[in-house]
């Protein structure tokens, strides 16, 4: 459960992480604090050690003083020193600091030493004896002295092996921590920066427009943080492309709405043919041949068909499709639709168009009624531009080598100047008392959805021309 | 005026206007002559005069309003009615400034446009009394 969670998530990798480095730096502290104790136990060794040389030089030089004067007072005052010599090595030799075989030696040494100095002490031997006895003492002493000397040195000696020991110790501590530390450290850097690479990776493949989301599979078994940042991006880059859509719906209806008044007037021609053919026809039906209703009666038609085309047009450009509703376009249909749609505002601003499809149709998949609203918004801007007349050029073609349908409005109007020429496509920039700066950026917006690309060549004086690139449904 | 026939020239882009126009005005008696282009109409209006000059306002070519100005500068007797299908408050006023007869917007009873002609015709003709 724990290690799921510890591998799952980047708290858990941190947590565990820590704690090994915690775990490791307590086991070194802990080696060190023992060392230390090892070493303070080794120096009192020592110090006792000083304590029992100093003691054995006091009880020769009395020994010594024995010898030459036979005084036994001398004699007596070592008693005392011996018995704490004697606790000293017994206490050495249960601490099992010094091998036990030096010290069992020694003592060997201190009791023949120490009874040697008792029978002298009750006098009870004879004159020749006590000849031999005060020899056996100096042999005595000196072998004991040396005894002493010899586990005095060789347990300084185990000492300096042991200390070795314990440096030897904390260097391999080190040696084996440092790795260890540095492995934790590589591994965490790699376990959260991994999918946090990853989602930058695929934060720029979204805003290139290669995804539309943020795949959460690749990082969901390693960091369940990152699942859920992914998570909110992902329902920010919806909520992004829903605020997208309304806007490019709302500027249709704003689109709609200049679209719409033009409309109006444009079904008021064909209606006012209908009703003056049918009026002519009713005062005059009994005066006419039957050819001449029957030619009559057609005006009627073809003029009702004429109304029914301008309301189609409309109808298609304001039903609201779904955003993701993608179909085959041919884009010389929706061209020639669209000029159907702006027909009045086209013979209103007395402008002249021009028209160039080739023969074959040219297809793009896309959304037809956003690509309309971006050729009214681009085919109104020029209208627009040449408000004393002017030439509209729209061309169509297929750019087979790239694949690509090219689409070219031009106007001959004055064109951008270059001061305004950066900020077209910026939401809300508009150079018009009544416009929302809305047409252009919405339009760019819908065409990189349909990954195509927008183009303004304009000089001031020549004319603007938009050209847009679409890839080619083969 | 020698004689009382009243001259109608009809301009309008929609042939049918025309067609019908000429149909019902000449069963009441007038001369009309009807146009879709504007460019020739006014090449006409320039040779002859016309009593009534029925125009549609925008076509290709030519704009109704400067139909008027020519018509009014040419023959300032001439009566100009404009009907239109893109009939707009200023666009009328602008029209009624510069001397317009009537401004009829599009879908038009024949009736309504009947009627606004003969009271064109009936000050056309009491001015021309006048002068007798």
């Amino acid at each position: 459960m724990f290690i799921s969670f510890a591998f799952r998530t980047i708290y858990g990798k941190l947590i565990l992480s820590f704690s090994i480095i915690c775990i490791i730096s307590g086991l070194a502290a802990m080696a060190a604090i023992y060392s230390l104790y090892k070493v303070e136990d080794k120096i009192s060794v020592i110090e006792s050690f000083y304590e029992i040389n100093q003691r054995i030089l006091e009880v020769r030089s009395s020994e010594k003083n024995f010898l030459l004067y036979e005084n036994k007072n001398e004699l007596i005052s070592t008693i005392d020193k011996l018995n704490e010599i004697k606790t000293s090595i017994d206490a050495l030799e249960t601490s099992g600091i010094i091998t036990n075989h030096n010290i069992k030696n020694c003592k060997t040494e201190f009791e023949n030493y120490y009874d040697l100095i008792h029978q002298l002490i009750r006098k009870d031997y004879s004159e020749i004896d006590f000849n031999n006895l005060k020899i056996n003492l100096r042999a005595y002493g000196h072998d004991f002295m040396n005894c002493a000397m010899s586990m005095d040195s060789s347990a300084k000696q185990q000492i300096e092996r042991e200390s070795r020991n314990y440096k030897a110790i904390a260097f391999i501590l080190i040696l084996i921590i440092l790795p260890i530390c540095a492995m934790i450290g590589i591994f965490l850097a790699r376990w959260i920066m991994t999918p946090l690479r990853e989602i930058r990776k695929a934060v720029a493949q979204v805003m290139r427009g290669e995804l539309s989301y943020i795949p959460v599979e690749p990082t969901k078994k390693i960091c369940s943080e990152c699942a859920e940042l992914i998570d909110a991006l992902n329902k920010m880059l919806q909520a992004l492309e829903d605020k997208h859509q309304q806007l490019i719906q709302a500027e249709k209806l704003m689109a709609l709405g200049k679209v719409t008044a033009g409309i109006a007037h444009e079904i008021n021609n064909p209606l006012n043919n209908i009703s003056l053919t049918a009026e002519i026809l009713m005062e005059d039906i009994s005066n006419m041949d039957c050819d001449e209703r029957r030619g009559m009666i057609h005006d009627i038609i073809v003029q009702v068909d004429r109304a029914r085309e301008i309301v189609r047009n409309l109808l298609d450009f304001s039903r609201a499709r779904k955003p993701t509703d993608w179909n085959r376009v041919n884009l010389g249909e929706l061209i020639h639709n669209t000029l159907g749609l702006l027909k009045n505002q086209i013979r209103l601003s007395g402008v002249e168009t021009e028209l160039n499809l080739p023969q074959e149709p040219i297809t793009i998949m896309g959304n037809s009624s956003q690509l309309q609203q971006v050729f009214v918004n681009i085919i109104l801007n020029a209208l627009q531009a040449m408000k004393d007349g002017g030439k509209l050029r729209i061309e169509i073609k297929a750019v087979s080598e790239q694949d690509k349908a090219m689409i070219e409005i031009s106007d001959t109007g004055p064109g951008i100047p270059h001061a305004v020429m950066e900020h077209i496509f910026e939401p809300f920039f508009t150079t018009k008392h009544d416009g929302t700066g809305l047409g252009l950026s919405v339009s760019y917006g819908i065409v990189k959805e349909h990954k195509g690309d927008i183009q303004v060549i304009s000089e001031p004086g020549q004319g603007t021309t938009f050209r847009l690139e679409f890839p080619l449904w083969l | 005026m020698s004689d009382q026939t009243i001259k109608l020239l009809v301009i309008d882009d929609e042939p049918i206007v025309g067609k019908r126009l000429k149909q019902a005005f000449m069963k009441m008696g007038m001369e009309v002559e009807t146009f879709t282009d504007p460019r020739e109409a006014m090449n006409t209006i320039k040779q002859k005069s016309f009593d009534i000059v029925v125009t549609d306002l925008k076509m290709e070519g030519m704009d109704g309003m400067t139909i008027l100005e020519e018509v009014q500068k040419l023959n300032p007797k001439a009566k100009v009615i404009i009907i239109t299908g893109y009939a707009q408050v200023d666009t009328a006023s602008e029209a009624f400034r510069k001397g317009v007869f009537d401004f009829i917007p599009k879908p038009f009873r024949l009736e309504e446009l009947k009627n606004v002609i003969l009271r064109a015709m009936s000050g056309a003709l009491s001015e021309s009394n006048k002068n007798i």
